[in-house]
């Protein structure tokens, strides 16, 4: 081999090394900055935050057009159908909240509704600021979603999306 | 002399290639702006911005509510907004205003509705008459980083002219503006 061969082999060689550690490092970085979701087992308890949080279990997800508060009943829009999430949660000192998002099959995922947007008060509380002793220790997520959503849902996930990790954000489900 | 001139254009064009990195990854606020007109509908990530017509007045009512009597105007930009896909859920925009090199803050931010719904609302300004014509909307999804946000700048195509006749017509009229309701996406 020549030497002006050997160059050009170096020069292919380094090249090649660039690339490839380019490519890595950007995969890397998109799947670190890209979340990622696994489902729980049906009914499982689960931690949906990274940063520690509550232990969380969702017991079931209701879709109904209609909800009963004290005051008058709330209608869904025409189109719309609410989705009440009932979970059960162990209570921190802390009084650390439970800001879940509804999420769907397709990526597309929902806030909670805020509670003053009802006319009326609902039976349970719909944050998870009981404190450990506490006798109730169940709370209700309200969702509003469009009603053709309803079929294709997934659970409930962490509402936060700024931790970096190539680590799965649990899936709350429901029970079968 | 060759090889030294190489060297400094290694160093040159290393150089360049950081200051882009870090403009790139948010060093340097960037947003990347988008020009639209009045009924042109654009897209800011999941949604879709469309403004649809603009009143002025010097009484605004917000939702039937009495809100007050202006010293100078107040101008309602009616928008739609429709959120047709899965991305990321953004919880507000910054909405803004450009006339005459001046910039003006809406008396409230614009949140895109939840994925599969639309909201149709009125954003509302105070201002001077003389920043009438040539008033841009502005929106603005600034990232927790600052790389390349998008920005949508909506002409409303109001002319010289246009801003006299309906300062002319309609100066001391009342605005009644909406805060919207949402409504699912067919």
């Amino acid at each position: 081999m020549t030497a002006r061969a050997r160059q050009w082999l170096l020069a292919a060689v380094t090249f090649a090394v660039v690339v490839a550690v380019t490519g890595g490092w950007l995969a890397y970085l998109n799947a670190r900055s890209t979340p990622h979701h696994q489902q729980t087992a049906p009914g499982a308890q689960a931690v949906p935050d990274f940063d520690g949080g509550l232990t969380v279990r969702l017991l079931s997800l209701v879709v109904t057009p209609t909800l009963v508060t004290d005051k008058e009943p709330a209608h869904a829009p025409a189109g719309a159908a609410y989705v009440v999430a009932l979970v059960d949660y162990e209570p921190q000192a802390d009084g650390t909240g439970c800001w879940l998002h509804l999420l769907a099959v397709d990526g597309r995922r929902w806030s909670m509704l805020d509670p003053l947007e009802l006319p009326g008060r609902r039976e349970l509380p719909s944050n998870c600021s009981a404190s450990p002793g506490d006798a109730t220790t169940r709370a209700e997520l309200i969702y509003l979603i469009p009603e053709q959503a309803t079929g294709a849902l997934a659970g409930l996930v962490s509402s936060g999306l700024a931790h970096r990790s190539t680590e799965a954000y649990p899936v709350l489900t429901p029970p079968q | 002399m060759r090889g030294r001139a190489t060297q400094w254009l290694l160093a040159v064009v290393a150089c360049l290639a950081m200051i882009g990195l870090h403009a790139f990854t948010g060093e340097f606020p960037q947003e990347s702006v988008r020009q639209v007109q009045l009924g042109q509908a654009a897209r800011l990530y999941g949604s879709t911005i469309t403004a649809n017509s603009w009143t002025i007045g010097q009484v605004l009512y917000e939702d039937d509510r009495f809100v007050g009597r202006s010293g100078v105007m107040f101008l309602a930009v009616n928008v739609t907004v429709a959120t047709d896909s899965p991305q990321e859920l953004r919880s507000e925009w910054q909405v803004g205003g450009t006339a005459n090199g001046h910039t003006l803050a809406a008396r409230a931010d614009l949140r895109p509705p939840q994925p599969g719904f639309t909201r149709t609302q009125d954003v509302v300004f105070e201002l001077n008459p003389d920043d009438l014509a040539g008033f841009t909307l502005t929106v603005l999804d600034r990232a927790p980083i600052f790389a390349f946000d998008p920005q949508l700048n909506i002409d409303l195509g109001i002319t010289a002219q246009h801003a006299a006749d309906e300062l002319e017509r309609a100066r001391y009229a009342t605005v009644r503006a909406a805060s919207g309701s949402i409504q699912v996406i067919r």
